[in-house]
């Protein structure tokens, strides 16, 4: 998969996901669960503000210092005996671990979840290389069993899917026989794929931080299958966006406990496991061979613009799972492996406003979204900056600008305007018929669609105001009168 | 000097890094600020060693899904034979009878082997000399891992284990259950000193551990309607056993 997950618009999109009654509600549910326990273990802990604060300067420090961290990061995994590579496209990032699976003759992959992984399109170039490649994490599972289906949010991918649809998916396509429960389930997933990871030749991981003073690695996960996967084959590669790392594990402490409560509303999550170079030469388990991919694809780009403060972003949902939009929309709507505020501020980043260019919009501006941030990201700024980007150089839709030209013009003018509402309070009478108009004005569809237009009586709001006024003031006047009687 | 071919690419890309940051490329130290607040200090300060184990007994019991047992050193081989014992009957499939056994010193110090075989437990000690298949096989097949854990966390009810010659990654990895030993005196507040006994490693000009996990109960998922399931990929049990020596 790659950025783009759907072909459709994004109003087809959205049109189709919201007849979907079961995500709609499972969606409103989870946002519900998930910030109720990340308020609390944020209210556990105590000081939230201070951490948050600790949080966003760690990740500005290593922004403003970023060349010198990668540096220091990759020498010392070669110092570990690892391998590092720069990708400055998804294409190098690619080729390069086409090359790593080419020369190990690797026939199976094992892969635990990894959204950069996915921004890449990677599991595409593996299965063209005639490997076969097996997502681990139980949601990414779900979704690679179902045809590939998108992912509706970037902690829990599968979250747009209920137990029966997945019992479904799993007897079409792997065989399962059992009920619906999601234990019984899990642990069929379990007993299923638990060969792959002893015959698997590679393992991909992503890179939650990258500590840069120890050359190491660091996973934060829960179920188990990142560690089989950095156990058991013979080769690991890591691939992280190149900002996602910290100077040190002093660092490392703050950042883990900030994305953990986050994310899940733990202190930590089952696991977190710090990965340095491969193997040390007397120990059994564990990889020989160890690559790290360093990718850019566009991030050096924001790094360089006015939208730099995505990239404090630590991936933990927080602001997903408050906002009101993706509430109401759901994740596949975005049309992106991004969702959310933090997806619709990256997506066009990464993506390009051409296919991306609604999601600034997918936002009421409440935000909501900047207040649970953990690194403190003004995310709802960032939308708005987009907005004005796109205004500016003209990516807005056409009928949306010819309306604001049409209004600009008008209102600079105050004669023709006091003309025009007359004008258009006696057309909207003539027009409006049980609250709906005979044609639809571009940017107002979306709104005259879903709303009835109150009955006009062909008298322009000035001229109803400017009478009010009158009747008022003569009103006042009777009834101050009334009073010195 | 490092190998040209296992570093690529990264001249160019750190040269466009410091382009669009508007600067001459950064190649010396930067002066690292220090944190700006205590408050990941202040959680649990001046908790003594009992309240600490205190806390780490019930966030493990109630939170996390697992077993903790407090003992002493003397009852250790009687406590976790029981402990293995109890997996032996619970466990979900029937196919290998061992428990693998760390061959951590301070974990076969502690322990009486024939205390556990005459338990009736049948063991696996962990030969990094014998290969990767041999070692692997064994923890495929056994039904409980034992290891001892260098720290744990009483905040979060994690075990910290590093990957050791003596102690493989898939002890507490491959069997269904997990069993970690860990002595009152390594039980810190929170992973504020577990990362602080790294950096001081790190300061030390040492190599870190090649997988260093911190481990909090069994595996897990919320992936299927965020409902818990306990027990995905990795262990689907664990126990901590705490020893009381102080």
């Amino acid at each position: 998969m790659s950025m783009k997950t759907s072909h459709a618009t994004f109003k087809e999109r959205i049109d189709i996901q919201m007849q979907d009654d079961y995500m709609r509600q499972s969606v409103a549910n989870a946002q519900e669960r998930m910030f109720t326990n990340r308020a609390k273990a944020a209210e556990a802990l105590g000081n939230w503000e201070q951490w948050r604060e600790m949080g966003k300067e760690i990740r500005q420090h290593v922004l403003e210092n970023l060349d010198y961290y990668l540096e220091q990061l990759s020498d010392k995994v070669v110092e570990n005996g690892g391998n590092v590579f720069f990708a400055s496209t998804a294409e190098e990032a690619r080729g390069y671990i086409e090359g790593v699976l080419k020369e190990k003759k690797a026939k199976k992959i094992v892969k635990s979840k990894s959204m950069v992984t996915e921004e890449i399109d990677l599991n595409k170039a593996i299965i063209g290389l005639g490997c076969e490649v097996i997502e681990t994490d139980l949601g990414e599972y779900i979704l690679q069993v179902d045809d590939c289906d998108p992912p509706s949010h970037i902690v829990v991918p599968a979250l747009h899917k209920n137990r029966t649809q997945i019992r479904d998916i799993f007897k079409e396509k792997v065989g399962y026989q059992g009920t619906n429960d999601p234990e019984e389930m899990t642990r069929f997933v379990r007993q299923h794929i638990r060969h792959d990871f002893l015959e698997a030749d590679i393992g991909i991981t992503g890179c939650n931080f990258a500590v840069a003073e120890t050359g190491t690695v660091s996973l934060v996960t829960n179920e188990g299958n990142a560690r089989l996967a950095t156990s058991l084959p013979k080769t690991h590669i890591a691939v992280m966006g190149m900002e996602r790392l910290v100077p040190t594990f002093e660092e490392l402490d703050i950042v883990v406990s900030l994305l953990c409560r986050s994310a899940v509303g733990l202190p930590l999550t089952g696991y977190v496991t710090a990965l340095t170079g491969p193997r040390e030469s007397d120990q059994c388990d564990g990889p020989e061979e160890f690559h790290l991919v360093i990718v850019d694809n566009g991030r050096s780009a924001i790094l360089g613009s006015e939208f730099k403060d995505i990239l404090r972003c630590i991936r933990c949902a927080a602001c997903v799972n408050t906002c009101p939009a993706y509430r109401h929309i759901g994740g596949q709507s975005y049309g992106s492996i991004y969702s959310g505020p933090v997806g619709a501020v990256l997506s066009p980043l990464l993506g390009g406003y051409e296919d991306f260019k609604e999601l600034p919009y997918a936002c009421s501006l409440c935000q909501s979204c900047n207040d649970v941030c953990p690194v403190k990201i003004p995310l709802s700024d960032l939308l708005l900056k987009h907005r004005r980007v796109m205004a500016e150089s003209k990516l807005t839709p056409l009928g949306e600008r010819a309306a604001a030209g049409f209004f600009n013009f008008v209102n600079a003018r105050p004669a023709l305007w006091g003309k025009t509402v007359k004008a258009g309070a006696k057309v909207a009478n003539a027009t409006i018929k049980d609250g709906k108009m005979p044609f639809n004005v571009g940017p107002l569809k979306d709104w005259t669609d879903s709303r009835d237009l109150p009955q006009p009586d062909g008298e322009s709001f000035r001229s109803w105001f400017k009478n009010r006024q009158q009747t008022k003031g003569d009103q006042q006047k009777n009834e101050a009168g009334d009073h010195h009687d | 000097m490092t190998n040209p071919a296992r570093l690529q690419n990264r001249t160019a890309f750190l040269e466009n890094i410091a382009k669009v940051l508007d600067r001459p490329r950064r190649t010396q130290a930067p002066v690292r600020p220090a944190l700006k607040y205590r408050c990941h200090q202040e959680v649990m300060a001046g908790w003594s060693p009992d309240q600490l184990r205190d806390r780490l007994v019930d966030y493990t019991e109630n939170a996390l899904g697992a077993k903790a047992i407090v003992t002493t050193k003397a009852q250790l081989s009687r406590v976790l034979s029981e402990a293995c014992l109890a997996y032996q009957q619970n466990t979900l499939s029937d196919d290998g009878k061992d428990v693998v056994l760390s061959a951590d010193v301070r974990l076969q110090a502690g322990i009486d082997i024939n205390q556990l075989t005459q338990a009736g437990l049948s063991l696996y000690v962990w030969d990094s000399s014998l290969g990767y298949d041999a070692n692997i096989r064994a923890c495929e097949r056994a039904k409980v891992g034992v290891v001892f854990a260098e720290q744990a966390l009483a905040e979060s009810g994690t075990m910290v284990l590093y990957s050791q010659v003596e102690q493989g990654r898939v002890i507490s990895l491959l069997p269904e259950a997990s069993v970690f030993i860990v002595p009152k005196s390594a039980i810190v507040p929170r992973l504020t000193q577990a990362t602080a006994v790294l950096t001081e490693k790190a300061k030390a000009g040492k190599r870190m551990p090649s997988c260093i996990n911190f481990i909090s109960g069994p595996s897990s998922t919320a992936d299927i309607e965020l409902i818990k399931v306990v027990g995905v990929h990795g262990p689907i049990f664990a126990t901590y056993i705490i020893l009381d020596d102080q």
